[in-house]
């Protein structure tokens, strides 16, 4: 596949001053119209910052508990193994876990989503 | 006599690490199966780099291996890359020393590749090309921009680097009896070679290979060690309280977390630090597009994660089979220092030719990092300063890519003096300190300019400026570097790590420099926002770095 030569890859200089009209090139307007590219948004934007937020609690909790609840986290579970070792473990599967979640809804459904918003922009009506 | 633990620390991640590590160096025997094992190992990446050199036309191909790299190769090279000796070594003695303490500081690695996942991939593969200074300054004015994120780059990849190479000179000296400096030039010249003729080609083969040998050497060695103790963990935890002499206090956490600020701190830069680490960034533009992208940082998640793990059964397994066994052991513990543990374990399940070929992968560990370290450095020197800062875009491949030969060469060799002079320095503080820059000054900029429309160059100047002046300033009058190495009785900033401090002041310098700029360029960069965004996410637009 070649660079679409067309599309510099960074900004340019010497763009429209008259920036109050906020002219957007008609192929990107389809795209910014189509109910694909809606959706796309607003699910993915919601996926991610939902499995953000899960990582951070997941982590800074542990963190906090290392921090505050040490004797807790010592807690035997009946043999040996103690609360903060599958606490632990827990914490790297969630992130194995919720890395996979994200990438199989984007292989399922985002992908798809953005498949229709780019057809879009090449459809004529629009 | 040095203390390689304190150094070795500085390979992977955290000062902590050297408040926890104690150990010296000796010069071990000359290790002859090890040396022929390396040499394979050499021999093979230079058959690589050969074979890259000769597909190495355009600055395509030398930033980005010509995006023809797929998910799952890119997931094994990002964990290549990522996966450093001390992760290995560092950690595994963590955990051989104090048991469960060392799984905190793995799990602080991990974390960052959920939030790259969710937050960066994807948008950075659809809006950049080479560098993740093209993502930044994608709507904004490119000269501000591409220097600072140029200079964060430069930053990160520095301290790093000093860290990585006076490690790998001590780890060398440990494992192969070589001489410090003989070791420092040898992985120099190598990573030098494997960029200027391989670029991110050989580069990326290098780590793919090096991430398959350490990830099947350290599954061998932990199934060795489950094998042994009849596949059950209770029987490894329970040998392990009985011989070690903190008995049942390495099942739970030890003194290694302070107090909360730190410990919130520390996870942060983790955190966030691995999103901004510019030679992992740079790894994203190897792939076709933003679906491999994503599914690369699953992949690289997994093999991490994994790897993880493993280490933590290594360490497990090292106060059994080898904290017990006196053929490892002088009378001040284990032979070696506590980094050894590892390696110890690696002879104790697998005998000679085991050891070599573990200690090969050291090396070989050592010498992935730095190659990713070195292209991403040269490549902000010659896509981001020299073609679009001073050239202003004006450039052909031949030219920029001469350019960035020669900045692989000028930092290649700066890296070996440096890792000369710094031999007897403490460097610990200094990967801790790359990973705070990387969340504070480069991680800032490329979220703000991905998400928030009001973003203007004002904004992004003023914020990341500074995240990277504060992360720097705090860490020299932080304990680390105020009191260990200059010797005051009393640090200014009372915290190891200044990420917490440091990154809000870079997103609260980007709001503020962004709402108080009522420039016409302000306005036009923000009015771009939402074309930026269409791309972004749909990557319409978004060529592959194949410019054939």
């Amino acid at each position: 596949m070649s660079m679409t030569a067309a599309i510099p890859v960074v900004a340019s200089k010497g763009i429209d001053t008259n920036n109050s009209s906020n002219p957007l090139p008609p192929d990107l307007q389809r795209i910014a119209d189509s109910p694909a590219f809606k959706t796309l948004q607003r699910r993915r934007n919601a996926l991610a910052l939902r499995l953000s937020l899960a990582m951070c609690a997941i982590y800074y909790g542990f963190v906090l508990m290392i921090a505050f609840g040490k004797e807790t986290l010592a807690t035997p579970l009946g043999g040996v193994i103690t609360l903060g070792l599958p606490l632990g473990l827990g914490v790297i599967l969630s992130a194995i876990v919720l890395t996979g979640i994200y990438t199989s809804r984007a292989n399922r459904e985002f992908d798809r989503l953005t498949a229709d918003s780019i057809r879009a922009a090449q459809s004529k009506t629009a | 006599m040095k203390r390689i633990l304190f150094l070795l620390a500085g390979l992977s991640a955290s000062p902590v690490f050297a408040a926890a590590l104690e150990g010296e160096a000796v010069k071990q025997a000359t290790n002859w199966t090890a040396i022929i094992m390396f040499f394979g190992f050499v021999a093979l990446t230079l058959g690589i780099t050969y074979w890259a050199a000769r597909r190495t036309k355009s600055r395509a191909d030398f930033y980005a291996a010509g995006g023809g790299i797929t998910g799952f190769q890119n997931g094994l090279a990002i964990a290549g890359d990522y996966m450093s000796a001390a992760s290995f070594l560092g950690i595994s003695a963590l955990v051989f020393g104090s048991g469960f303490d060392g799984l905190i500081y793995s799990i602080g690695f991990l974390v960052g590749w959920p939030v790259v996942t969710f937050l960066v991939a994807e948008r950075l593969r659809n809006l950049g090309k080479y560098t993740f200074a093209d993502v930044a300054s994608y709507r904004l004015e490119q000269k501000p921009i591409r220097s600072l994120a140029a200079m964060g780059t430069l930053t990160t990849v520095a301290f790093y680097l000093i860290a990585q190479m006076v490690g790998a000179g001590q780890l060398i000296k440990l494992l192969f009896g070589l001489d410090y400096s003989t070791a420092v030039v040898v992985v120099g010249v190598l990573m030098i070679v494997y960029v200027i003729f391989g670029g991110m080609l050989a580069t990326t083969w290098v780590q793919i290979i090096k991430a398959v040998l350490l990830l099947g050497g350290a599954s061998f060695m932990a199934w060795m060690v489950m094998h042994k103790m009849g596949y059950s963990f209770d029987t490894l935890f329970s040998r392990a309280i009985e011989v070690h002499k903190d008995h049942a206090a390495i099942m739970a956490p030890g003194k290694l977390v302070k107090d909360p600020i730190s410990a919130i701190s520390l996870g942060l830069a983790l955190m966030f630090g691995t999103a901004g680490l510019p030679h992992i960034l740079m790894r994203f533009f190897t792939v076709k597009d933003a679906q491999e992208a994503r599914k690369s940082v699953f992949y690289a998640t997994g093999f991490i994660g994994y790897f993880y793990i493993l280490t933590f059964i290594i360490g497990f397994g090292a106060i059994v089979l080898v904290g017990t066994d006196t053929f490892y052991l002088d009378d001040k513990g284990l032979r070696g220092g506590n980094n050894m543990a590892a390696i110890h374990l690696a002879h104790a399940v697998g005998g000679d030719m085991f050891l070599g070929f573990i200690s090969a992968v050291a090396f070989a560990t050592i010498l992935a990092v730095v190659a990713g370290l070195t292209l991403s450095g040269a490549s902000a020197v010659s896509h981001d300063l020299y073609a679009s800062v001073f050239r202003k875009g004006q450039v052909n491949d031949k030219d920029e890519m001469r350019v960035s030969r020669y900045a692989t060469l000028g930092l290649g060799v700066l890296a070996i003096v440096l890792g000369i002079l710094f031999e007897k320095q403490n460097v610990a503080f200094m990967v801790g300190l790359a990973f705070a820059v990387a969340a504070s000054a480069n991680f800032p900029i490329l979220l703000v300019s991905i998400f928030w429309k009001g973003l203007t160059t004002r904004g992004a100047v003023l914020g990341g400026g500074m995240g990277l002046v504060s992360a720097v300033a705090l860490t020299v009058i932080g304990p680390a570097v105020w009191v260990k190495t200059f010797g005051y009785a009393e640090a200014i900033f009372p915290y190891d790590n200044p990420a917490l401090f440091s990154m809000a002041l870079a997103f609260f310098g980007c709001w503020l420099g962004s709402v108080t700029d009522s420039s016409v360029r302000g306005r036009i960069e923000q009015s771009r926002f939402l074309a930026q965004s269409i791309r972004s996410e749909t990557g319409y637009g978004a060529g592959t770095a194949a410019a054939h």
